[in-house]
């Protein structure tokens, strides 16, 4: 079996059966990615498209020194995606549409409580909808740090931006959600009365 | 009492929620049941999110992985970039070509300016007032130097060669007083 820098080294020499294991081994990971960025379908098929084909025109600048393939792959998604969506705006996409197509998250334990498993699906969606309408600056920033598990380093790094600004766009994003979520209502999700807060402040 | 009236933001509270609590703000807190409920608010958010992105990521259909798609992409790129070399070379040789059919006098011009040396013009010498002034007389050249002043015979030895003719105008507010200004 050969190790990831083997085969990007190969891949880089212009070997097709190693662009071709790069390609296989990465492609779902990078279209998931994509999508939660993107929130499209065909946009995010598009851009992960784009993304190979500029990853392996450009492979000789690949420097494995700095990173594995997956972190130059996601520099290269991200700021992709950022462009296709300064050219599209992203539609607004309801609740009741999500869950038709099927995008409904499904409570992993089928033991649970269907009442539970339901409540579950619903806040997960209404989280997806919060989500959705954050700053896409902000967006980017929290799925790279709650998806992806990124570092703040790392996620300057992805967004091209410093650590401290990084780190105010995932504060920021939880904030915006924060108040999304609590809802327009003065009733949350939280189970707190916003509206008292507001007073007490 | 006091401490209560205070409240971090949220802002700042999600901050904190995110590498635990700093040393400052943790008396406020603990004792600040509205801060504590926010900052309890933002645990939950940080841990519904990954599950809800990891729920859609994992729910999305993920198209097939077509190779063969992505190397006729590949393909298809590296044709239309050789292409566009080839385009913009016969491009090239097309407006040299033109350039010399229809205007041969095009390089002339270019070619005599480069051939032609640039001409020395010689600064008019200056004529100062000092040469008729007597030896007790007060000078009119205020703005000259000694070395102008001297004598009309030092000022041939050194002419100051110049590219550019002197401005036909003289410059009127160089000749204002300090006080009109």
């Amino acid at each position: 079996m050969k190790s990831e820098a083997e085969t990007t080294a190969r891949a880089v020499s212009g070997e097709a059966g190693s662009q071709r294991r790069l390609y296989e081994e990465h492609q779902a990971a990078t279209y998931r990615l994509a999508y939660l960025l993107l929130q499209d379908s065909q946009d995010a098929e598009e851009v992960v498209q784009d993304t190979f084909v500029y990853a392996f025109q450009n492979l000789e600048r690949y420097d494995a020194g700095q990173g594995s393939f997956r972190t130059w792959l996601r520099v290269i998604l991200v700021s992709r995606c950022r462009n296709k969506r300064r050219r599209k705006r992203l539609p607004r996409v309801s609740l009741e549409v999500l869950k038709g197509i099927g995008l409904t998250p499904a409570d992993p334990d089928p033991r649970s409580d269907p009442a539970r498993a339901l409540e579950r699906s619903e806040t997960r969606c209404t989280v997806w909808e919060a989500l959705r309408r954050v700053s896409p600056g902000a967006r980017d920033a929290l799925i790279l740090r709650y998806y992806e598990g990124l570092s703040y380093g790392e996620i300057a790094e992805t967004l091209g931006c410093s650590n401290d600004a990084a780190r105010s766009r995932v504060v920021h994003g939880k904030a915006q959600m924060r108040r999304l979520l609590a809802g327009s209502q003065g009733e949350s999700l939280f189970g707190i009365e916003i509206a008292g807060m507001a007073e007490a402040r | 009492m006091k401490m209560k009236e205070w409240h971090p933001t949220d802002v700042e509270l999600a901050r904190l929620s995110g590498k635990g609590t700093a040393s400052g703000n943790l008396e406020h807190i603990h004792s600040c049941t509205r801060c504590r409920s926010v900052m309890a608010d933002y645990d939950w958010l940080q841990g519904e999110l990954a599950e809800t992105l990891k729920s859609v990521a994992n729910e999305v259909p993920v198209p097939q992985a077509a190779w063969s798609e992505m190397q006729d992409r590949l393909l298809e790129r590296k044709h239309c970039q050789v292409v566009r070399i080839q385009v913009s070379a016969v491009t090239s040789a097309v407006m040299v070509l033109c350039l010399l059919l229809w205007a041969p006098g095009f390089m002339k011009p270019t070619a005599a300016a480069q051939t032609v040396p640039p001409e020395v013009l010689m600064r008019p010498t200056p004529i100062v007032a000092t040469e008729l002034a007597g030896p007790g007389e007060r000078s009119w050249s205020s703005g000259a130097s000694s070395m102008l002043t001297a004598s009309r015979s030092d000022a041939r030895l050194s002419p100051a060669p110049a590219l550019a003719p002197s401005p036909a105008s003289p410059d009127l507010e160089s000749w204002a007083i300090d006080g009109d200004r």
